[in-house]
């Protein structure tokens, strides 16, 4: 099996990983405070996935209408979805036990 | 046929793949919403628990990544082959990646029966915040859901795929659903086992 694509998915992979290494070693440091460490490893997980669908599931070369179609309300949706969670501070503040 | 769907279709695919563009994103939001709550109450919580030590939770569930990260590789080799028509090359590739599938669901099954093992249910735990166990239960057995139904549908792909009656547009829709089940691994991994890492 040769040709660019395989060299290119096996790049994709070794990035993957890479990623997830320095993930671990974040965890494994405690480098950052909790709420601090979510929104760090979220932002390294969202990378990852757009690795993945650019790469692996070829949504980069698809038509620019079905990219439109698909992607923007998924993160419109995902955007209200969090219009919620300031109510967590809040909680947090209270010291109310979920 | 592809030069047919092009000129027909106003996003160039076929009705099969738009359909499984459309499940992925509708599942997206489902598992979007278990993770944006697995984060509120995570926040939320002053006694939220953190069960998992680097040895041997956090070092299995990283192998557990790498099993879906490889057989994400492997299923990207697949559709490849299948692009060129290489048929033997479809096949020995899905297997790998039915393989990759099956160790992390094997190695997840053992990670939960040592949950449940040291008391853990979704409505109770020892350590603290009830939710912990809710938010482990539901979004990771959602998720092992999807890679167990994931490998049955790679199998019945790579039977298709060996007698010749699977098109290669066939064989990148199963791609799509295998890497999406591998792109939700990525939030979940961190959310649930690396922000619960327990202090050295």
């Amino acid at each position: 099996m040769t040709g660019s694509n395989t060299r290119t998915y096996s790049w994709i992979w070794i990035y993957l990983l890479g990623l997830t290494g320095i993930e671990l070693i974040l965890a494994y440091e405690h480098v950052f405070s909790p709420g601090g460490m979510m929104l760090v490893l979220m932002l390294l997980s969202v990378v990852k996935a757009a690795l993945i669908m650019n790469w692996f599931m070829h949504l980069g070369s698809e038509r620019l209408s079905l990219v439109l179609s698909l992607v923007p309300p998924l993160i419109l949706v995902l955007a209200l979805l969090f219009a919620f969670f300031p109510d967590a501070f809040r909680l947090f503040e209270l010291g109310i036990r979920p | 046929m592809t030069g047919e769907i092009e000129a027909t279709s106003p996003y160039g695919i076929g009705h099969k793949k738009l359909g499984m563009w459309l499940f992925l994103v509708s599942d997206s939001i489902t598992f979007g919403s278990l993770l944006i709550s697995c984060m509120y109450a995570r926040t939320a919580s002053r006694n939220w628990p953190t069960p998992f030590p680097m040895w041997p939770s956090i070092a299995f569930a990283t192998l557990m990544t790498f099993c879906l990260l490889t057989s994400s590789l492997t299923m990207a080799f697949a559709v490849d082959a299948s692009k060129r028509g290489d048929r033997a090359g479809v096949v020995r590739n899905i297997l790998f990646t039915m393989l990759g599938g099956i160790a992390f669901i094997v190695l997840h099954a053992r990670e939960w029966l040592h949950l449940i093992d040291e008391g853990v249910r979704p409505w109770h735990n020892p350590w603290g915040a009830p939710l912990f166990g809710a938010s482990f239960f539901g979004l990771t057995g959602l998720h092992m859901f999807h890679v167990f139904s994931g490998v049955i549908y790679l199998g019945i792909i790579a039977l298709g795929a060996r007698s010749g009656r699977r098109t290669h547009e066939d064989i990148e829709i199963c791609g799509l659903y295998w890497h999406f089940v591998d792109l939700v691994w990525m939030f979940i991994f961190p959310l649930i086992y690396l922000l619960s890492v327990a202090p050295q």
